[in-house]
């Protein structure tokens, strides 16, 4: 008798399988996510004047100033060539820039000598997104500072150092309260900059960038254009 | 039987395709929840990420909706979804769940679309946080690696790991500790045979129920 009690069993096993998988309906086959990775880009002007970037093909212009100095970070298609210019008074900069899947890329007008002007595109792929955290990117674009780095205003508390000329470093830290210095070569340098309080899951840039008196620090909120 | 817990809670549950057949949480979960009091209102668009309910987005395999006990409304094979903000607005709900993960694990593709679904979620979550609505994102389950979407087990994994890192303010429910590998059997992979989504919802249940979040509901 055991063994047609197993293969009685068996049957009503396969039977109440069979009318499981009978009562569940085929779902039609979706994407589950894109061929590619996003990309975005943004600008930042770290020059003392006002400046337009003028997207190729497009009659609308976006002006940033003392005010308004980044735009938020704009969805851009992954290995394309994004063309544009960016202008100041009479002065013209062509721009082409590549964002590769994944990348956050910045494009940075800089003061270049008494009246002119340069671009520099520094690209990140981050690797630490993190509801949890606040995260702060330092970005070291003054050439006169060397071994740049940021610190905890008033204290003599590293946030991130030695970071190259024209890179960035990124890292997470407790949304807290918080005030930032440059250093250069391990010394204080230009005004401290208040980032008030952090939030957790928030992306925030410092660019420390050539000022009139020392490294000059510019606050960008890493914020995804909608 | 056991007593209504959540008895005067109102919870809108918002999903992909695990929320849009019959046999699927929009049945299981949803009769869960109802069974503890808790009046629940469900709607699935078959495919959508999170970035999709931020704005009207029209599906490509299906929808369904559900009130309370009520009979569940095909919304035919392409459906739009409604922005959750205006959702949280008409609805009102004490919680927000979204059931959601799989549209947006990248199975077929090589790499993890890491900065796109970052893109998604905190599109979703900021939306959420913004109406001050409690939040509870249930994630993935294990499936079976295979099948017509490719699943496998490692990238469910990331996939549940990232959100578990990254959908604050939502207080993230990991579908991983309900099962093993494979356990609950699926038609396709991904979606799961009637007994699997009973399964499914009966742990998401008892998990919410457990949430320190709903249980100082319980207690107002």
């Amino acid at each position: 008798m055991k063994p047609c009690r197993h293969l009685l069993a068996i049957a009503l096993a396969a039977c109440s399988l069979s009318t499981a998988v009978a009562t569940a309906a085929e779902t039609q086959l979706y994407d589950t996510g894109p061929s590619e990775d996003a990309s975005f880009l943004r600008f930042v002007n770290a020059t003392a004047a006002p400046v337009s970037v003028v997207p190729e093909n497009r009659q609308t212009r976006m002006v940033l100033d003392a005010a308004k100095p980044a735009t938020d970070f704009l969805p851009v298609k992954a290995n394309s060539a994004i063309a544009g210019a960016i202008e100041q008074g009479s002065a013209r900069a062509a721009i082409s820039v590549r964002v590769a899947p994944g990348a956050f890329a910045t494009v940075v007008v800089l003061p270049d000598g008494k009246d002119g002007m340069k671009t520099v595109t520094v690209s990140e792929t981050p690797d630490d997104f993190n509801g949890l955290k606040a995260s702060l990117a330092f970005y070291s674009l003054d050439p006169s500072c060397a071994h740049a780095g940021l610190k905890a205003a008033g204290r003599d508390v590293s946030i991130v150092d030695d970071v190259a000329q024209g890179t960035l470093k990124r890292r997470a830290i407790n949304p807290v309260q918080l005030s930032v210095q440059a250093a250069c070569a391990g010394q204080s340098s230009g005004a401290p900059l208040d980032l008030g309080q952090l939030q957790a899951g928030k992306r925030y840039s410092i660019l420390a960038v050539p000022g009139p008196s020392g490294t000059r620090l510019i606050r960008a909120e890493d914020t995804l254009a909608r | 039987m056991l007593p209504a817990v959540l008895a005067g809670l109102s919870i809108l549950i918002i999903g992909d395709s695990h929320m849009t057949v019959p046999t699927h949480l929009i049945t299981t979960l949803h009769d869960d929840l109802v069974q503890q009091g808790a009046h629940v209102h469900s709607l699935g668009i078959c495919g959508a990420n999170a970035g999709d309910w931020t704005k009207v987005t029209t599906g490509t395999c299906g929808g369904a909706e559900r009130v309370d006990k009520g009979q569940i409304k095909v919304l035919g094979a392409n459906p739009q979804t409604t922005p959750v903000k205006q959702l949280l607005a008409t609805d009102k709900p004490n919680i927000i769940m979204i059931v959601m993960g799989d549209t947006m694990a990248a199975y077929d593709k090589p790499d993890f679309p890491k900065t796109w679904v970052w893109q998604q979620v905190t599109a979703l979550t900021s939306d959420i946080a913004s109406t001050n609505t409690a939040c509870i994102w249930i994630g993935p389950a294990w499936g079976s690696e295979g099948g017509k979407f490719g699943k496998t087990f490692a990238r469910v994994k990331l996939m549940s790991s990232f959100l578990a890192a990254n959908v604050s303010p939502c207080v993230y429910i990991d579908s991983l500790n309900f099962s093993k590998p494979g356990q609950w059997g699926t038609v396709d992979g991904q979606h799961f045979t009637a007994p699997g989504y009973k399964q499914w919802g009966d742990a998401i249940t008892k998990a919410v129920l457990d949430l320190p979040l709903v249980q100082g509901m319980e207690k107002k």
